[in-house]
């Protein structure tokens, strides 16, 4: 995946913690306001006001400059080598509009530059958008989208053989036969960013857990968890194995590190020089349901594979709230199930969220790692960069922090009259889908 | 009787004091909304920022006294999901709710007293055996594998109804009679019974005597008697279907407040869960203030007295 242009046409770095980027012109929003260089810099006022940053979302930006008509200059607070993908986070709402509704005006009836108008939200059931036939790209090829929230799968899928629904997300593995059985219905998968990983945390104020502070207890029980029967069994197949959090859509990813092989007796081996030959016991948490497939089975299956090599976890489901204020507390068990997606395809986003000590994700890392990750914080360099994450890919199962399982698997259910092919960032963009002449 | 009433509206005001407490200490137990607001990417001052933003960083009894002095203005703060105010959220989806339950109590109600009189009248017949296996097969029905056979065959099968979602009549239709099964079997029973006990007293021995037609005995004298429980019983159950829907509307995609004060709960969405606490408190005084007076007009002695 890269990135496409469209409010911006072109972007450079211009220092460290300057960039240039020149805008499209002859855009107007759906209201008629136009958009130029003096719309960006208000819209970068706006977000980097007291308060608006509150939510951590635009916290790198620090101001914008108009240099032209249609160049403008953003900076960021510190060098921010993945600026551009932050970019795409980026909302440009009319300045006169704004000022004129207010937020919670604008909330209401939002107004933007895209290719989709909005019509009617009524929350909880649907959102309706139009396409914009003034569209600076031209118009798109759907006339109107309707978003449905149906958080039932069975529901979903119901919905699809009826032919009341094109696209559906969030399928289980097991209803792919379901959909693929009917004549008109199609099953799409793609391998997601998100990757579930097993996490060691030493310390735990649950106790339990000092074995894992040698490297060769935590090597052991990456050799001890059988991924890969994991996949076949309990996802159906539909996920692929990684050898750290990154997968190949992701930039700075490296083929060459390879996940542990399956070897129960090396971890046995691994587990009696570690001081360990009876084993050990400790708590292993998991969530009843969260972002990653079927918590609760796989934490089975891990505790069923480790049980063979003396490991015994006493295993326990936690809703997902609770698991989060637990992480953030530095509560959750020595072991226990996690994932990782990212929001910018970038290796930085995976490394610093889970092993830099600032990430409240971090549980166990190196100093050698967390020097490596500031210092790829501080260049833009991309090739600089590059060799960076192909060295952090290597040391991460060097020194066995974690235990990676998979690129999860996002499965889709489709309509054939749609043509739309999944991504892997979770998102359903209404200008890529057109539907098919019958 | 003035006192009655002043006594009353105390112990009213004083359940709904309780109720507000309860809600405001319980949801706060469940742990921080804050860190279920942020994306994945966040440091420690990311966080005691959201913390301070939401007013979470005051202490226990000062967000307490401004949450008290807010109720009764109906200021129930603003969410923290949304970023507008619980009360706007918790109207705007209560209209589909009691939409739904009216539809639930009414099917429940058109179906249970004529089955309910009937197979008093008619005890231990074929007919009242049927009607007691059915009630009790509604009863026991789980609501989620009903519905879902229901929109599949109705919605994909022979394609008569849309399978989910709100707007027509339409969409009401498999979700008022998934949500009115439970009660139909309820109140089937309950009335069957309080027939079957009204048909054995004295009164009903003596208009028999009279000459009395059966079926004004049965409409008139022993329905009516029968009916105080009954309506207790609706009473009760029109309030458990007003919060207690959750099921139905997550299968159907109805936009009502079952499913919002489950989000509400799972994103520690404080003021909206005790927005809708509150409201469904006072809707249960509500009824309970209607069942009180529906007594009084079935029952001369309690009016009188």
């Amino acid at each position: 995946m890269g990135l496409i242009p469209a409010l911006a046409t072109e972007w450079k770095p211009v220092g460290p913690t300057e960039w240039l980027l020149t805008l499209r012109q002859g855009v107007k929003f759906h209201n008629g306001e136009p958009f130029d260089a003096e719309v960006v810099r208000w819209n970068v006022e706006r977000i980097t006001r007291p308060g608006f940053q509150d939510f951590a979302f635009m916290t790198p930006v620090a101001k914008a400059e108009v240099v032209s008509k249609y160049v403008v200059k953003i900076s960021t607070k510190a060098a921010y080598p993945t600026f551009p993908s932050l970019m795409t986070q980026f909302f440009i709402v009319p300045p006169n509009y704004m000022t004129q509704v207010g937020p919670e005006g604008f909330a209401r009836k939002p107004i933007g530059s895209g290719p989709y108008k909005f019509v009617e939200w009524v929350k909880g059931s649907h959102l309706i958008m139009e396409a914009n036939v003034d569209y600076w790209a031209g118009p798109p090829a759907i006339r109107a989208i309707i978003w449905r929230i149906l958080p039932e799968s069975s529901t979903r899928v119901a919905g699809l053989r009826a032919g009341e629904l094109d696209i559906v997300p969030q399928l289980p593995p097991e209803l792919i036969q379901t959909i693929d059985a009917e004549a008109t219905l199609k099953a799409l998968a793609v391998r997601s960013i998100r990757t579930p990983f097993l996490r060691f945390f030493p310390d735990s104020p649950q106790g339990g857990g000092r074995p894992l502070a040698d490297r060769r207890v935590r090597q052991a029980i990456n050799h001890a968890v059988n991924v890969d029967a994991i996949i076949r069994g309990l996802l159906a197949g539909q996920a692929t194995r990684t050898a750290s959090l990154m997968t190949p859509d992701i930039f700075g990813f490296d083929p060459a590190p390879k996940p542990y092989p399956f070897d129960q007796d090396r971890a046995r081996a691994l587990l009696r020089e570690a001081g360990f030959p009876n084993g050990f016991e400790m708590n292993f948490e998991t969530w009843s349901s969260g972002p990653a497939p079927k918590p609760v089975e796989v934490a089975q299956a891990v505790a069923a594979d480790l049980e063979k090599v003396g490991v015994r976890l006493r295993v326990r489901a936690l809703e997902l709230g609770t698991a989060l204020n637990m992480q953030v507390q530095k509560q959750l068990a020595p072991f226990h199930l996690w994932s990782w997606g990212g929001a910018n395809l970038d290796c930085d986003d995976k490394f610093w969220g889970v092993f830099h000590p600032q990430s409240s994700s971090t549980f166990l890392t190196t100093p050698d790692i967390v020097k490596l990750i500031d210092e790829e914080r501080s260049i833009v360099d991309a090739r600089r960069r590059r060799e960076i994450c192909a060295r952090l890919q290597r040391m991460v199962p060097e020194e066995a922090l974690i235990v990676p399982l998979y690129a999860q698997h996002d499965i889709y259910g489709i309509n054939t009259r749609v043509d739309w092919k999944p991504r892997s960032d979770e998102r359903i963009l209404p200008w890529e889908i057109q539907l098919r002449a019958r | 009787m003035t006192a009655y009433l002043i006594r009353r509206l105390g112990s009213t005001l004083f359940a709904i004091w309780a109720i507000a407490t309860l809600v405001f200490l319980l949801v706060r137990v469940t742990g921080d909304p804050a860190v279920l607001l942020l994306s994945e990417q966040y440091t420690i001052a990311d966080l005691a920022r959201v913390r301070h933003r939401l007013g979470l960083d005051q202490p226990l009894a000062v967000q307490y006294a401004r949450f008290l002095a807010g109720v009764p203005r109906l200021d129930f703060g603003r969410s923290y999901r949304f970023d507008q105010p619980a009360r706007e959220l918790v109207v705007e989806r209560f209209p589909a709710t009691l939409m739904l339950a009216v539809a639930a109590l009414g099917v429940a109600l058109l179906v249970s007293i004529p089955l309910g009189v009937l197979s008093a009248a008619r005890r231990n017949s074929a007919f009242d055996v049927s009607v007691s296996f059915f009630s009790f097969l509604g009863f026991a029905v789980p609501t989620f594998w009903l519905g879902t056979m229901l929109l599949i065959l109705f919605g994909v099968v022979l394609r008569w109804l849309p399978t989910s979602g709100f707007g027509s009549w339409r969409h009401l239709v498999l979700p008022a009679i998934t949500l009115a099964t439970w009660p139909t079997g309820q109140f089937t029973r309950i009335l069957r019974s309080e027939m079957i006990t009204a048909l054995t007293e004295d009164y009903v021995r003596t208009a028999r005597a009279k000459g009395l037609p059966a079926r004004r005995i049965l409409l008139v004298h022993t329905l009516r008697n029968a009916a105080l429980t009954f309506i207790t019983l609706v009473g009760l159950v029109f309030g458990a279907l007003l919060g207690g829907a959750v099921v139905t509307e997550t299968i159907f995609g109805w936009p009502g407040l079952g499913r919002l004060v489950i989000q509400a709960t799972l994103s520690r969405d404080y003021p909206v869960v005790q927005t809708v606490v509150i409201l469904l408190a006072l809707v249960f005084v509500g009824i309970n203030l209607l069942v009180d007076l529906a007594y009084a007009f079935l029952d001369p002695r309690i009016r009188l007295a």
